[in-house]
């Protein structure tokens, strides 16, 4: 591509990322800055440093974020490369079962946990039913050893991110480079470390620093453990202290801080190991390996093993919207529909999946259009400044998502520069450009592991025959990094789809309500809340998990016809 | 009809290479038709109205289709007016928020454009400051102006958010050009505001502001929900009264809490159950024998005795807690499945999940009490909102939840006369005169008799009013911000036989005595000095910290 477009590029994302991302956030954090009598000022950021407290919560947040993300790899090389290179029985559906974890809808997933993992809850049940545990003394799962059990239930639930990057990434490794090696009487494990391993570290780096940054800011899951010496859980807390506390602010800025730096490592570290340019393209197809009937179906139990225990908050919340008063049985006594009729039937519920599929399609879209972009200037050209747009790019995962929020709120009010943008009292535009920031990361590094692994000089023999640009990126850029950018697309929809923080801000009247804040309003509801609230849950759940067996159908047609050509 | 056999045979091979991915589509549309066939008759009133009524509000999903679709109906009727009622749903903190931020925008917008004065963060601090200098002019152009954010009116939260709320000047008793409002609707109504109906203090608590900027909707209250099951598997065969049953060691890491920094109704609940050991040791100290001090040297020794009382009872209920939270509802739902013994609750929360879990034979596993002489009864405002698109609307609506058809909504049976259409609402309507004796047979909580239950209580503003946020820091200090550290403590005495020299370490509470937290602590959190009041709190934690270390040093050395 011409310097002149891709500099027009580069220039448009950072004027995006300057009003869209930096503008916001600099609009709330500024109080973080500010003294007591106006001015600028450095006492609380040093504050936080002094105190132990803090200190504290950051080294378990780092501790979390280190764990969880070893966890993921542990569990997601293992399946992805099971899932690229063997044959076993139920593999596509397995596949796109891998991902629920994925799916698990907001508020209600936590006390889908709960009816699993309480006290009186479903596991304990089974356990003294089993005469494997004394009912007089329960084991409580959630309030002992919560560190351990926060690592677990979030590689669990992360894990997805980790598999889809690294299955992307081994789809897109050239079978004959291990061919290869092996023809050279190179041993399995040594291939895979010197072979496939450093070939796929642009998809291990892809889904690693998004595992690693979630893990560090995951709220969520220490919240369902009531564990609070981590900085996600303080400044959430702080974040609603009524006496209007400027340190939580301080703490966001900290965290940014400590994230772009931790980013920025493993960044360099990473580029320096790497000096190979491009991982190859597939020159030939990729022949399944035919496992013994026994190994198949040990890969089969070992997808679903993982499946079985990734999906257990899951298990809780359908059971759960399926009963009227689950307590101390392993199954709820009664099941009944009813709250399905409360729920699906409820004003609200129509207008709001119509307004969620609206806003996450449109988000996705742009996410498309903007993880494309900025891959293509990061990975593609040597511009001045692309690690800036890169970093930006990744940050608003460690945003708390209602400090972003409030930026968007307070940048589009009457007599704000952006106010255009409220299109009357719709808040579609804000919304959509809300979930594409904060959705962006997944597409960015599953686009930039897909060019990484693209050699360039593809794009310079079409350039070289007499291919314009446009049409080099149409026809051969684009459908080769296809796969990657369905990966990373797939989970910006769904967890756009999920989006908490903007929507409970954003969406003020009840006519622009998504998905997410009607299962928070109804989860409100007397009496049958909890229920009604699941009901809508197992709704979303099973909408997702459909769009994904779609888009895995979708993707594994899409590698066989490649690997044909 | 060649053109479709034409298409056909071009689909058919495509629909049969693509089955899969056509199967699931097909259940994708099959998803989606669930809600459109079950989608409501009736749809949301937003498509076609004549009037909108826009309120701000945290209470629940049954309260406001209770109190919207009563209302509208009765508006329909009366004008002939439809109405959408446009409710902005968040928690109190959030919507606290998002007030605060609208209207600094909303003036930042007016003093540009129609005062044409540049603005700064001085100006933006100033207008919204209720103690800004008198001669401050922004201030006084806020106060005067009809700036507004969109929303008519605000209805439920605490009465200390709308004291908030009011003081900063966001809310208003009229509007300027109407002259609806509060205000007009007590001089329409002097039947309900006096002490006959709707008393202006009860025990001590605001129940409408003096100036009418707001008003109470219905009553409040703090207490104890808890699960029979788990007290008895836990060996505790008497049922919790008095927030000290809290402080039993049995129910280490069970007991689920508050945090009063995130709510000021939480704040009060503590601060009463100190009150209430204030007068305990008052009523000991007028008892001892051979004692000879004046009555108001006694009120001054067992004021200070019972502080330090009530705080190492708070610790000691803070050590047996599982967490301390902000979500209202979390608590309830918590102990109704088990996973806590007992929990600090709202009342209509600790009814309503007794009620929910009840079985037919008429018991329930779940029990809510509201200690009595161990709580207040405070209220849940309503009030009208600066700038107010639609003044009439919003005092009409005022007007309706004060009326006898919003009181009795509150507590009706459903399907009683005037009671609601779907749920129990299960709380306390604020006016006195509901509870008459013929009222009394539709009501969910006939018994409850708020009133009564507040003279239990005499609440003394002058021992503590003014150190309610002192309370909340407290609180923060020794037990929440330190809550790892006071458990591992906790456990380890008990563990180590319950020394009392250990738990002597552990309660040292002499540092915050009555008197030197009002001269060292007070005037910090008075400065409104966000860097010296958390300075403050870290010097305080590492305090109680480093005491909890001793503590489990001490009886690990013991045993």
């Amino acid at each position: 591509m011409p310097t002149a477009t891709t500099r027009t590029i580069f220039w448009a994302l950072l004027l995006f990322f300057a009003c869209f991302f930096v503008w916001p956030i600099i609009s709330t954090v500024k109080t973080a800055f500010t003294g007591v009598h106006g001015g600028f000022t450095l006492s609380y950021i040093t504050e936080v440093f002094a105190n132990d407290l803090y200190r504290r919560g950051l080294a378990n947040s780092l501790n979390m974020a280190v764990f969880t993300t070893l966890g993921c790899l542990l569990v997601a090389i293992p399946l992805a490369s099971i899932y690229v290179k063997c044959d076993f029985p139920g593999k596509t559906i397995l596949n796109s079962l891998v991902l629920t974890p994925m799916i698990l809808p907001p508020f209600v997933g936590a006390i889908g946990i709960k009816a699993i993992l309480g006290q009186a809850g479903a596991l304990n049940s089974l356990l003294i039913s089993l005469h494997l545990m004394d009912p007089q003394h329960p084991m409580d799962w959630l309030g002992s050893g919560q560190m351990t059990g926060i690592v677990i239930m979030n590689v669990l639930h992360l894990y997805p991110i980790l598999y889809l990057n690294v299955s992307a990434a081994l789809s897109n490794l050239d079978p004959a480079l291990e061919e290869a090696a092996a023809n050279l009487g190179c041993a399995p494990q040594d291939r895979f470390r010197r072979i496939t391993l450093p070939l796929i570290m642009p998809g291990i780096f892809a889904g690693g620093t998004i595992t690693f940054i979630w893990a560090f800011t995951e709220l969520g899951v220490p919240l369902v453990f009531d564990y609070d010496r981590v900085t996600s859980v303080q400044i959430f807390n702080a974040l609603k202290d009524i006496s209007g506390n400027p340190f939580p602010y301080a703490l966001v800025v900290v965290v940014l801080v400590i994230t772009a730096m931790i980013y920025a490592t493993s960044k360099l570290i990473l580029e320096k190991g790497n000096t190979g340019g491009g991982g190859g393209r597939a020159t030939t197809g990729r022949s399944m390996i035919q496992l013994p009937p026994k190994l198949a179906w040990a890969c089969t139990a070992f997808f679903s093993v993982v499946t079985v225990l990734a999906v257990m908050p899951h298990f809780g919340v359908i059971l759960l919207s399926l009963s009227n008063d689950w307590y101390d049985t392993v199954l709820p006594h009664q099941l009944t529909l009813s709250h399905y009729f409360g729920a699906l039937g409820h004003e609200l519920v129509l207008g709001s999946i119509a307004n969620s599929l609206k806003y996450a399609t449109i988000a996705t879209m742009a996410d498309l259009v903007l993880g494309l972009a900025v891959a293509y200037i990061v990975v593609r050209t040597k511009i001045k400044g692309r690690e800036i747009i890169d970093a930006l790019a990744m940050l608003p995962l460690a945003v708390p998502g209602i400090v972003m929020a409030f930026g968007y709120l307070a940048m589009t009010r009457e007599g704000q520069p952006f106010h255009w943008l409220m299109l009357g009292e719709n808040p579609l535009i804000v919304l959509v450009i809300a979930y594409s920031v904060r959705r962006l990361p997944y597409v960015v590094r599953s686009a930039s592991a897909g060019l990484q692994q693209v050699s360039p000089t593809l794009e310079e023999a079409a350039q070289n025959l007499g291919c314009d640009p446009a049409k080099t990126m149409w026809r051969i850029t684009l459908p080769l990094v296809a796969p990657n950018l369905i990966a990373g697309g797939l989970l910006a929809f769904s967890f756009a789809m999920l989006e908490v923080s903007d929507s409970m801000i954003l969406a003020q009247q009840a006519v622009h309500y998504p998905i997410t804040k009607a299962i928070y309003s109804l989860l409100s509801t007397l009496g049958e809340g909890p229920s009604l609230a699941s009901a809508l849950g197992v709704w979303a759940m099973i909408f997702l998990g459909l769009t994904m067996l779609g888009a895995a159908l979708i993707l594994g047609k899409k590698l066989g016809a490649m690997f044909r050509s | 009809m060649l053109l479709a056999r034409q298409g056909w045979a071009l689909a058919r091979p495509f629909a049969r290479r693509h089955k899969r991915e056509l199967g699931v589509l097909l259940a994708i549309l099959a998803v989606l038709l669930g809600p459109f066939i079950l989608r409501p008759a009736s749809g949301n009133a937003a498509t076609r109205h004549d009037r909108r009524l826009v309120i701000m509000t945290p209470h629940h999903e049954s309260i406001r289709r209770e109190f919207g679709q009563a209302f509208a109906k009765q508006w329909k009727e009366k004008t002939s007016e439809t109405l959408y009622i446009d409710w902005r749903v968040a928690g109190t903190a959030e919507l606290r928020m998002m007030v605060a931020s609208d209207f600094v925008s909303a003036f930042e917008y007016y003093w540009r454009r129609t005062l044409n004065k540049s603005w700064s963060d001085e100006i933006g601090r100033e207008f919204l400051n209720p103690k800004a200098a008198a001669d401050s002019e922004a201030r006084a152009e806020f106060m005067k102006s009809k700036v507004g954010i969109g929303v008519d009116v605000f209805f439920g939260g605490g009465a200390y958010d709308f004291e908030k709320l009011a003081a900063a000047g966001f809310l208003v008793a009229s509007d300027p050009a109407t002259g609806a409002g509060l205000a007009r609707l007590k001089e329409r109504h002097p039947e309900w505001f006096n002490d006959e109906s709707l008393p202006a203090k009860v025990g001590g608590e605001t129940y409408y502001d003096p100036s009418l900027r707001w008003c109470g909707t219905a009553l409040s209250s703090f207490g104890i929900v808890y699960n029979r099951d788990v007290l008895k598997r836990l060996g505790i065969e008497k049922e919790p009264e008095h927030w000290s049953d809290l402080a039993d060691p049995r129910l280490f890491g069970q007991i689920a809490l508050s945090d009063p920094s995130k709510s000021s109704s939480v704040a009060k609940a503590f601060e009463m159950l100190i009150q209430e050991q204030m007068q305990l040791a008052i009523d000991r100290l007028k008892q001892k024998p051979g004692q000879m001090l004046s009555a108001e040297k006694i009120e001054e020794a067992g004021v200070r005795e019972g502080w330090i009382k009530g705080l190492a009872l708070i610790q000691r209920i803070c050590a047996n807690t599982r967490y301390f939270t902000d979500a209202s509802t979390k608590i309830p739902l918590d102990v109704a499945k088990g996973d806590s013994a007992a929990g600090m609750c709202i009342d209509f929360y600790g009814r309503s999940s007794e009620e929910e879990v009840r079985k037919e034979d008429g018991t329930s596993r779940v029990g809510f009490i509201a200690p009595v002489g161990g709580t207040a009864i405070s209220v849940d405002p309503i009030a009208m909102m600066r700038g107010a698109a639609e003044p009439e609307l919003a005092e009409a609506f005022m007007e309706f939840a004060l009326s006898d058809a919003g009181q009795k909504l509150w507590n009706f049976r459903p399907g009683s006369p005037g009671g609601p259409q779907k749920h129990a609402l299960r709380r306390l309507p604020v006016r006195k005169d509901i509870y008459a004796p013929a009222h009394l047979e539709h009501m969910t909580d006939a018994k409850e008799l708020p009133f009564e239950k507040a003279k239990a209580f005499t609440y003394h503003p002058e021992w503590t009013a003014s150190s309610i946020n002192i309370i909340a820091f407290l609180v923060r200090v020794m037990a929440v911000d330190s809550h790892h550290e006071l458990r591992t403590a906790w456990e380890a005495v008990m563990k180590g036989g319950m020394n009392p020299r250990a738990l002597e370490y552990m309660q040292q509470l002499q540092l915050i005595n009555y008197d030197s937290v009002r001269t060292d602590i007070g005037p910090v959190l008075a400065s409104r000095d966000k860097v010296k009041e958390v300075r403050e709190a870290r010097l305080l934690t590492d305090l109680f910290r480093r005491s909890y270390a001793d503590a489990v040093k001490f009886s690990r050395a013991k045993r």
